[in-house]
């Protein structure tokens, strides 16, 4: 059914073209939003639209950021000698609430995926690749202290699995050590509750005590 | 596992159906041609193993003119903890399905695959001793992929493995090997990981399979066939039990012919499970009409074995219209183990009534009788 507001109408069509969001979620929405306080609405829409205009890719790392370089790689607490490598930012603000990395971030921008297009040259591998060479100085100036490991975070698919297979094939030849994060029983459950695919890979990847 | 009630929305034809009081041993439903028989044993395929046997489509499911159905299905299992099962489908697009087991969303069907086993019969079945060597692999994921939560998850996963892989072959068409090996190094790694943990396991099944398959064959049939299987890994006769290494020596030498032919060439999707009815005599080739039907059903009751040790529960057998192929000898013959302990509840869909009337017994309260027209099922009385 089309609403006899254009204004509204296009409101609608706009909504839900967001993933997730159908056309029923997007008429629900717009039509609460029309009954909301108008400088609230206001605040929305300046949010929105400033959105692009204010976060950028750090040039770095590519994690989303204001300024550039991010302050995770401008921050001289940090130790610059490991990098954490994941598909997207989300993954970078998920292992900072752990707390317990204190080394440096590379975000991909996705996995390999033939079947969508995507290969290397579509992921920011080059840019990681730049990272590890160790000539002159980095973009702030000063000398950049040699990288020596990667940890590869990527997601426990298929596709994050060849992403893994590949770069830690690139990238073994020029760092002392590239690991992977460690997949397996998740902590509170039960073994005999565990499924026997996420055992036999956590069998696979077993480490000496 | 024992299946109590079966709720149906704009299934098929069915708008709003309900059959409970499902008997224990044998269920058959009979009513005329589109009646919509079938429907209920596809509403139970859906809800073990996440899809209907007849149909890859998901939307053909869903009644005309309607948008969504839903399946509710009551079990039990041996142990008697009840499991429930509900399944909606939703037009698109995209179009959307929703598990949900004991009123948990379920992510992935390897969640609901082989916790209530099933195996299915239909005279569709045939092909699988008479057809190509992707029937008998159809066959071999279908029994193991219930037995194996962790077959069903590698076998996912070499898919999507073989399908990126080949992506690149395709793409990549004509290009240097210099080029496209780099590219396709991890997918060729990962094909070559989960294709041997499939081979290992189609392996020891043809080995265990094989007594049980003899055993059957000889208790349904008078004469002295020995029918047998043999497994070969990519349709090679190979003793290797190494299949890692086997994938590996395959996947060097055909490494120029994938780049030409733009797919893959090694792995278990080459995979052939020869089926003889004699020693020497491939099925495919040699085996009667008759001894065709006989196989089928020895190998669906061998299945029913093998499930039932591997899963450590009891299989649901759906026998589709079967009894129309089957000659009154082998009829009479199958529809005695039904009701024996030998097999679990069977759900049997039939155009013809007099048989079941003749041979069951529907006042024991072992069997039950349905009668099925135009989208509705209502239980035919003791004696009526």
């Amino acid at each position: 059914m089309l609403y006899t507001s254009p204004a509204l109408e296009t409101l609608i069509e706009r909504l839900s073209r967001l993933p997730t969001i159908g056309r029923k979620t997007a008429q629900r929405l717009a039509l609460y939003l029309l009954k909301q306080p108008r400088e609230d609405v206001v605040a929305l829409a300046e949010a929105i639209g400033t959105l692009q205009q204010r976060v950028h890719t750090c040039s770095i790392c590519a994690n989303i950021t204001e300024e550039d370089p991010c302050p995770i790689c401008r921050d001289p607490r940090r130790d610059h000698s490991v990098i954490c490598v994941v598909e997207e930012p989300n993954d970078v603000l998920v292992i900072e609430r752990t707390n317990e990395f204190k080394g440096l971030y590379h975000v991909l921008g996705g996995s390999l995926s033939p079947l969508e297009g995507v290969g290397p040259e579509e992921l920011k591998v080059r840019e990681l690749l730049d990272r590890l060479r160790q000539d002159g100085p980095g973009t702030d100036g000063r000398e950049r202290p040699e990288v020596r490991e990667i940890i590869l975070a990527m997601d426990p698919n298929v596709e994050g699995e060849a992403t893994t297979l590949y770069l830690a094939k690139l990238l073994s030849p020029l760092v002392d050590r590239v690991s992977r994060i460690a997949r397996g029983i998740p902590i509170g459950s039960d073994l005999e509750y565990a499924d026997e695919a996420t055992l036999a890979r956590a069998l696979e990847g077993r480490t000496a005590v | 596992m024992l299946a109590h009630s079966l709720h149906l929305q704009n299934f098929r034809n069915h708008s709003d159906t309900s059959v409970s009081g499902l008997a224990p041993k044998i269920n058959v439903f009979v009513g005329q041609n589109g009646a919509g028989k079938t429907s209920i044993l596809e509403a139970l395929s859906l809800a073990t193993l996440t899809k209907s046997f007849t149909t890859h489509s998901d939307s053909v499911l869903i009644k005309k003119e309607e948008q969504s159905l839903s399946v509710d299905a009551r079990f039990q299992t041996d142990l008697g903890v009840p499991h429930n099962v509900k399944i909606e489908i939703t037009l698109g697009p995209p179009i959307r399905k929703s598990i949900f087991a004991n009123s948990e969303r379920i992510r992935s069907a390897a969640d609901l695959v082989g916790i209530a086993p099933v195996v299915i019969l239909t005279p569709d079945e045939k092909v699988i001793t008479g057809g190509g060597p992707s029937e008998r692999r159809r066959f071999l994921n279908m029994v193991l992929s219930q037995a194996s939560r962790a077959y069903l998850e590698d076998e996912l996963e070499y898919r999507r493995a073989l399908k990126q892989r080949n992506a690149i072959l395709s793409r990549q068409q004509g290009r240097s090997l210099s080029y496209i090996q780099p590219l396709i190094a991890p997918w060729t790694e990962l094909v070559r990981k989960h294709g041997a943990r499939i081979m290992r396991r189609r392996a020891s099944f043809t080995e265990e399979f094989r007594p049980r398959l003899l055993a059957w064959y000889s208790k349904l049939s008078q004469s002295r066939e020995e029918p047998s299987l043999q497994y070969l890994p990519m349709g090679l006769e190979s003793v290797a039990t190494d299949y890692e290494a086997l994938l590996a020596s395959e996947a060097s030498k055909c490494e120029t012919d994938e780049i030409r032919r733009g797919t893959t060439l090694f792995g278990p999707h080459r995979d052939e499970l020869l089926l003889f009815v004699n020693p020497t005599q491939e099925a495919r080739l040699y085996a009667s009409q008759g001894q065709h039907k006989t196989l089928l059903v020895a190998m669906k009751l061998a299945e029913f074995e093998y499930l039932r040790d591997a899963a450590s529960e009891t299989p649901i057998l759906l026998l589709d219209d079967v009894f129309s192929e089957l000659d009154d000898d082998r009829a009479h013959q199958l529809l005695d183990l039904a009701a024996s302990e030998e097999l679990g509840q069977t759900f049997i869909t039939s155009t013809e009534r007099s048989r079941f009337e003749k041979k069951l017994d529907f006042s024991s309260g072992d069997h039950a009788f349905f009668e099925v027209s135009s989208g509705t099922v209502a239980p035919i009385l003791r004696g009526a």
